[in-house]
């Protein structure tokens, strides 16, 4: 089992914030690994699925995904119905400073023997260091898009 | 001019101290070195309840005016020193000992004053007192030596009896001089060259033989046999020196080197003796330690008189003392003998002629008469005081024992006798041993001083090592009286059995008879010779009885012998006709004798024929069978057996074998037995003939299952066997298939001869067995001639000889030996063969009448070398012909066999001495071959490769032998080669492939950041290079006091520290890295210090800014050792490994978070800039990531080099692949810096579980070289994970472009094109330099080509500035 948690701001409210990050469709704009998302049930809400393609370790993986969680401003959560794996994340939306989002991002995965010899402890580092360089995408996309 | 008085220090030691000081360190506990003087007191006259009240009074004015007195020693910033302390309380130790006897008191005085001593804390001295009964005392006092000598000690006793009033005033002692003195020991250059001469070539040890075996270090527990010469002898002693210009010292030193060489064999030796030290007069008044131990190198031939020795030891001590500038420990440093950890350095054998005039008026208390009593004799001296008097009678304690192998010490003299004390080393010798041995010292020298003109070796030691059978008279007259006697008593009692018959006792005699027959139809005449060709089935014992009631002598053919062989045998022994079947026609021609076949079985009447004719005679010299065994000329001799002989062991056999196997009065039957030995093998004699003679039953055993161990398992089962008879490689066989005694039954009585039984063997064979008996015998003295049961964990010996018998143990001029001395067996007796058939010669060389022992008859010579030891039991140490010298060092073959054969992967071994090919200069070299254990046998054992087990063997026999015996080379046999006896066939030894051996095998490098360091030390304190990871520290130069610098630095280095000893039993980098991450936690910084001036930051230039190299993919920084040595030494070089290689969870897995947590250690070590920094490969790319980030940060850089790096752009992305592909490069990459191809192809990989792949890597990088013998599957999932990690942190690494000025080494004779810039150009712009080195891009760190690279890195980093600006700010 991999757990990875991380708090990162965005230089927007958390309502924007919310409505970009809970949007499946803009994964591949700021997930480097991530190379398709299709929603199947638009408007994306509580219980909607998409399907989302990913490039990562030099693995092709798919996956089904229904939205778990979809509370505008304050929370957004999905896992896996199907794919290579099991995952699940979580968002926690909040106001931070002068209105700028705080987000607490809450991941885990259970990837068995998928990634073979890449150990447990190199995953979660590889993940949350990926995830980690995706946000600094992010945050510039976002304070683009609100430019 | 009066001389200040000493600093309180430190002072360093003398050369003589330090010495004392390294055997300290190595043994703490050892009490082997602390001089004592004792002495009873009678107070009975004292009015005092103790008269000693005032003693401590007494000892505090003693220490103040003597500040040796309050010394105390430590190892100090420039090595061991002594400190004088401003004050130290004395140490006084009472007890009471009441009426305790005499005997248990000096026990008791001894054990306490071998306590040891804390040297850092003074006084090093102490005094004992014991209050006894009546007003009797007891006194002893104790000192280190490395405090004081003997002659202090009288210096101290002299001016103690002054101030008591016993002697006039005695003149002032220097209590300071000694500190003086220390520090300007003279150097040894002028003396050195005599003593290279002399000790050339030295051996390394003696060949004393030992009751125990030697343990892992030199142990200091002893114990002493006084002894006192004849005042005649030691008048002659006198005498003989007076007439050659020597001393009594001389003589008795060369006696002691004859006596010596009597009981070893030794020609050459070196004996260690004490000098005084003090060669000027002013030295005579200090107190301290001046003993100067002098080597005497002393060569004797038995031919040699002793007036000879005593000539050639004269000189040696003359010379010896005109270069007396050096220290035994400075020789040891200075020549540098090849040593062993086990061993005393240069020799472990002394003589000590300790006559002091100062000690003159202490006489009488250092005599070593351990059994006077000093309650009844007469008080030698008393101290009145106040009080009342005290009377003072001698008590001599044993004192400094354990200080060597064997040390005789002499010196004194009471009532004109010269006394002496023998001291030995207890772990190695038996009390009995010794008493014996000194007997033949006190017989010897009385010898010597009598006729000393007569060879050495003409005379004779007191003692005799022979052990004698029991007398006896076969009551049957012969063999077939016997027979007949069996048959009239029980005749339908079962006798032979095979798969298809079981006969009676009548039937034998009547198949017996049928080949009488036949063989008088065939002509054969009494005398006659008839050879004896059969299958393994009933006929085989019959035929053998029915030659000799024909009268005729059997000549067995084993048809499986080859046919070459069995020629040559039908040719020499003469046959007249052979008893043969059918089968074996095609070894027949027209040359040969008559072959007479034998009726089927089924035909021939089980009833006895009415009228058996006249029984025949079989007189004791008529020859019962000739038997051919090895010759050394190659073709096979044969030995001629008596009837007389035989019978002798037949009956000596009943008496010795358990009555449960012999049949009874009664016609109870007796075992039963399973034939199993080739006829042709004179060991048969007894499993096919004798059972019948001793009421049991012989079942012949089919020859394919004599050769399958499953089958012969069977077979003991289901015939229900009582007794097997084989050799070590048939009991191996049957173990090796498995077999065991039926759930708790033991039934079976195994015997085992032909071949010595090793202990391992025996130890597997016991528990399934009721019991087990060792058998020696050669075919020449008839079988057998000895056996012993052997019983668990007890050693294997031979035993004691059979009825008739006696064995002899003779030196090499056919004298007996004293008890515990090695020589050759000779036995004699009854059971002696009548000759070798056709050899006259080799008969009279082999079967000799000896004039030393002109009752003990005709013997045999053995060949076999053999001690009687304390405890009265023959050992047997191998072949004469198998002990060899190598390298000074005697080395029995067997101890080496026996030592591998204890491995679990290993069925047996054998070690022969081999010559490589193309080095007939080279030291021969020894040479192991091993069958490894099957599979299924020992899950224990797990089926490493051969690489694998060859390391594995390696440091099994180096843990328990010495370094001399550990074999250079091994070779894996299937099986090992067999005579037709199933003995080793030692001359069929393979070769070892010398060609691909490589000329230095041990020359492996370091494996590992730790190993590396570790080699950096030795070879720097070694003063060479070029060193392997197995190589031994002290057999290259190093000594005690380098080892002491050693573990200094790697105090400093690796803040570890480790005992003296510690490093003495691990002292080769492999295995001192071993014993080292045992003893983790070892700080795992990624910090590796490359050259000296890194290692040693005092010597480093102090202005010099450190180079910063960055560690490749993989992790370690070995790539960069090269480079470190060709940039100059005392400018600091430091490495940075992963230090995810040490501990698990540490890689990172970004180049932004690698370079971070490497800065950090950076910037510990070196605050401000400017920094120079380099890389290999990935290494380029971190120094880059760090250069950034000191930027960044606002500090300088020197310089960065990126050492044909590829640049983290775009195009140079790394591809992926999967876990085989990744584990192949992964392979690949840990052998690249080492300049080693390790080649493990996708292929090879993809499908086998993770585990598997790991261990597949493991063993071919253990195999390689590329990771150490002891690397666990841990350590390699640890550089897995860093070299993943650091793979993940290039993909993920794209930095923007930064003005940076940096030099890039391109290795031009690399075939991939990554761009001409390798990409910097779009990272470094126009502050990117390059320069073009020969090599490929993995060849360019090693040489030849490193040179190149590190003229550029010194040149960035030593040379004039860059050109572009050097600071660089952050805006």
């Amino acid at each position: 089992m991999i757990e990875v948690e991380h708090r990162f701001t965005l230089p927007t409210p958390p309502e924007k914030a919310f409505e970009f990050l809970a949007q499946p469709e803009n994964d591949p704009l700021w997930q480097a690994s991530c190379r398709s998302a299709v929603l199947q049930d638009a408007p994306c809400g509580l219980g909607s699925r998409y399907d989302i393609v990913f490039d990562f370790l030099g693995r092709h993986m798919r996956f089904s995904c229904e939205v778990t969680a979809f509370d505008p401003a304050r929370a957004y959560g999905f896992k896996v119905r199907e794919g290579s794996f099991h995952y699940a994340a979580h968002y926690d939306f909040d106001t931070f400073g002068d209105g700028q989002a705080l987000v607490h991002w809450r991941f885990s995965a259970e990837p068995g023997a998928f990634f073979g010899l890449v150990p447990v402890a190199i995953l979660r580092k590889v993940v949350l260091s990926q995830y980690e360089r995706d946000v600094a995408t992010l945050k510039a996309l976002v304070a683009r898009q609100a430019g | 001019m009066t001389l200040p008085p000493p600093s309180q220090g430190p002072h360093p030691l003398s050369p003589a101290q330090e010495g004392l000081w390294f055997v300290h360190q190595l043994s703490p506990e050892c009490g082997a070195y602390h001089l004592v003087f004792s002495m009873a007191l009678d107070a009975s006259r004292h009015r005092a309840e103790n008269p000693f009240d005032a003693l401590p009074q007494h000892l505090r004015r003693l220490m103040d005016r003597h500040p040796l007195l309050r010394t105390r020693m430590a190892l100090g910033p420039q090595g061991p020193a002594q400190w004088i302390a401003s004050h130290a309380e004395p140490v006084l130790r009472t007890v009471e000992v009441g009426d305790m006897p005499l005997a248990q008191l000096r026990d008791r005085i001894r054990q306490d004053t071998r306590q040891p001593f804390d040297l850092t804390s003074p006084p090093l001295w102490r005094v004992h007192l014991y209050r006894r009964s009546a007003g009797r005392w007891a006194m002893a006092v104790a000192a280190h030596h490395l405090l004081l000598d003997f002659w202090s000690l009288g210096l101290l006793l002299r001016e103690a009896a002054a101030d008591c009033g016993l002697t006039p005033p005695a003149p002032p002692l220097d209590g300071e001089g000694f500190f003086r003195l220390a520090g300007t020991a003279p150097a040894m250059t002028a003396s050195l060259p005599h003593w290279r001469h002399t000790l050339d070539g030295a051996p390394v040890t003696h060949g004393l033989p030992l009751d125990f075996a030697r343990p892992d270090r030199p142990s200091h527990e002893g114990a002493s046999l006084p002894f006192r010469l004849q005042p005649g002898t030691s008048a002659g002693v006198r005498e003989l020196a007076r007439a050659h210009q020597a001393t009594p010292f001389m003589v008795m030193l060369a006696a002691y080197v004859v006596w010596l060489h009597r009981l070893s064999g030794d020609a050459d030796m070196v004996v260690a003796t004490p000098m005084a030290g003090r060669p000027r007069r002013e030295h005579r008044l200090m107190l301290g330690q001046f003993v100067q131990t002098l080597p005497v190198r002393a060569r004797v031939t038995p031919r040699q008189s002793f007036t000879e020795v005593l000539q050639s030891v004269r000189h040696q001590v003359i010379e010896g003392m005109r270069h007396p500038a050096v220290s035994f420990a400075q020789l040891v440093s200075e020549i540098a003998p090849q040593r062993d950890t086990r061993l005393d350095p240069l020799t472990q054998l002394g003589f000590s002629w300790e006559h002091l005039p100062v000690l003159d008026a202490f006489a009488e208390f250092f005599l070593p008469r351990h059994d006077l009593d000093p309650d009844h004799t007469e008080a030698v001296a008393a101290i009145e005081t106040s009080g009342g008097s005290l009377a003072l009678h001698p008590l001599a304690v044993p004192q400094q024992e354990g200080q060597l192998d064997l040390l005789m010490e002499m010196g004194g003299e009471h009532q004109g006798a010269w006394l002496g004390v023998l001291k030995y080393r207890t772990a190695l010798f038996d009390p009995h041993t010794m008493a014996q041995w000194l007997d033949a010292w006190t017989h010897l020298v009385d010898q010597l001083v009598r006729n000393p003109w007569r060879p050495v070796g003409d005379h004779a030691l007191s003692a005799t090592a022979v052990m004698r059978g029991k007398g006896m008279v076969p009551r049957p007259p012969n063999v077939l009286a016997w027979l007949r006697e069996r048959v009239d008593e029980a005749p339908d009692a079962p006798a032979i059995e095979d798969t298809h018959h079981t006969w009676c006792r009548r039937d034998l005699l009547a198949r017996a008879h049928h080949v009488r027959q036949r063989l008088q139809a065939a002509g054969v005449q009494p005398g006659d010779h008839v050879g004896l060709m059969l299958d393994r089935h009933a006929d085989l014992p019959a035929a053998i009885w029915g030659i000799w009631l024909s009268q005729a002598t059997y000549v067995p053919l084993d048809p499986t012998f080859p046919a070459d062989r069995l020629h040559h045998m039908i040719a020499d022994a003469g046959l007249r006709a052979c008893v043969s079947e059918s089968a074996y026609d095609a070894l027949w021609d027209a040359s040969s004798p008559p072959r007479v076949c034998l009726a089927p079985a089924d035909e021939v009447p089980a009833a006895l024929p009415g009228n058996l004719g006249a029984w025949p005679e079989l007189p004791p010299t008529h020859i019962a069978y000739i038997l051919y065994t090895s010759g050394s000329t190659g073709q096979p001799k044969g030995v001629r057996v008596s009837h007389g002989a035989l019978l002798n062991f037949f009956a000596g056999m009943c008496e010795r074998l358990p009555a449960s196997l012999q049949g009874g009065p009664a016609g109870r039957t007796g075992g039963r037995w399973l034939a199993v030995t080739t006829p042709a093998f004179d060991i048969s004699v007894l499993e096919l003939l004798w059972p019948v003679l001793a009421g049991g039953t012989v079942v012949v055993c089919d020859t394919p299952t004599t050769r399958d161990g499953q089958a012969l398992a069977q077979r003991l089962k289901g015939s229900r066997i009582d007794v097997m008879q084989a050799t070590p490689a048939s009991w191996r066989l049957l173990l090796g298939a498995g077999w065991q005694a039926p759930g708790t039954e033991r039934s079976l009585t195994a015997l085992c001869g032909g071949e010595p039984l090793p202990a391992t063997l025996a130890e597997e064979l016991l528990p399934h067995c009721a019991s087990l008996w060792n058998l020696y015998g050669p075919t020449e003295t008839t079988v057998w001639s000895s056996l012993a049961q052997v019983h668990a964990s007890q050693p294997i010996h031979l035993g004691t000889p059979l009825a008739n018998t006696q064995l002899h143990v003779l030196d090499d001029r056919q004298r007996p030996v004293p008890l515990g001395v090695m020589g050759e067996l000779w036995i004699g007796g009854a059971g002696l063969a009548v000759d070798y058939w056709h050899q006259p010669e080799l008969t009279a060389e082999r079967f000799r009448a000896l004039p030393h022992l002109p009752a003990a008859g005709r013997l045999y010579r053995t060949g076999d070398r053999v001690r009687l030891n304390a405890r009265g039991h023959l050992e047997h140490h191998g072949r004469l012909d198998t002990q060899v010298k190598l390298r000074g060092f005697r080395i029995e073959l067997g101890e080496i066999e026996n030592c591998l054969r204890r491995h679990p992967a290993v069925a047996d071994a054998a070690v022969a001495l081999r010559q490589p090919p193309a080095s007939a200069t080279a030291d021969p070299r020894l040479v192991a071959y091993v069958v490894r254990q099957p599979d299924a046998r020992d899950s224990a054992s797990p089926r490493a490769g051969d690489e694998t087990l060859r390391d594995e063997l390696r440091r099994h026999v180096q843990a328990h032998l010495p370094r001399h015996m550990v074999p250079s080379d091994l070779v894996h046999l299937a099986e090992l080669p067999q005579t037709p006896n199933r003995k080793t066939d030692r001359q069929a030894l393979p070769d070892p492939d010398w060609r691909n051996r490589p000329a230095h095998a041990d020359a492996m490098p370091p494996r590992d950041a730790l190993e590396m360091q570790l080699m950096s030390v030795f070879e720097r304190h070694l003063g060479t290079r070029g060193l392997g990871v197995n190589d031994d520290f002290f057999q290259h130069g190093g000594h005690s006091l380098l080892a002491m610098q050693v573990l200094q630095d790697l105090q400093r280095l690796l803040q570890v520290t480790l005992p003296v000893a510690e490093f003495m039993r691990h002292p080769s980098v492999g295995a001192l890295a071993t014993r080292l991450r045992d003893q983790a936690p070892l700080q795992a910084s990624p910090l590796v210090a490359m050259n000296r001036a890194a290692q040693e930051p005092a010597r480093a230039n102090p202005v010099a800014h450190p180079l910063w190299l960055f560690h490749p993919i993989g992790g370690s920084v070995f790539c960069y050792r090269a480079l470190a040595s060709h940039l100059p030494a005392e400018q600091p070089v430091f490495a940075l490994q992963s230090p995810g290689l040490e501990q698990e969870g540490l890689a990172e897995v970004s180049v932004e978070a690698i370079a971070a947590g490497l800065l950090d250690v950076v910037r510990a070590h070196q605050a401000r800039g400017p920094y120079h920094l380099g890389g290999w490969c990935f290494g380029g790319v971190l120094a880059f990531e760090v250069s950034r980030q000191l930027h960044q940060a606002g500090e300088t850089l020197g310089s960065l080099t990126m050492i044909d790096t590829r640049a983290p752009v775009m195009a140079n992305l790394p591809g992926d692949g999967d876990d085989a592909t990744l584990m192949s490069w992964f392979a690949r990459d840990l052998a690249v810096p080492y300049g080693k191809v390790l080649d493990m192809p996708p292929g090879m990989l993809r499908g086998l579980p993770a585990d598997d792949m790991f261990d597949a890597v493991l063993r071919a990088a253990r195999d390689l070289g590329v990771l150490a013998e002891s690397a666990q599957p841990a350590l390699l999932r640890r550089y897995f994970e860093v070299y993943l990690a650091n793979g993940i942190a290039l993909q993920t690494y794209l930095p923007q472009p930064c003005p940076l000025p940096g030099l890039l080494v391109l290795a031009q004779d690399e075939p991939a094109d990554h761009g001409p810039l390798l990409g910097w150009e779009q990272l470094l712009g126009e502050h990117l330099r390059t320069v073009r080195v020969s090599g490929d891009h993995n060849s360019v760190v090693q040489e030849p080509h490193v040179g190149q690279v590190a003229a550029h890195v010194a040149a960035q980093w030593l040379g004039p500035a860059l050109s572009t600006p050097m600071r660089q700010h952050h805006d």
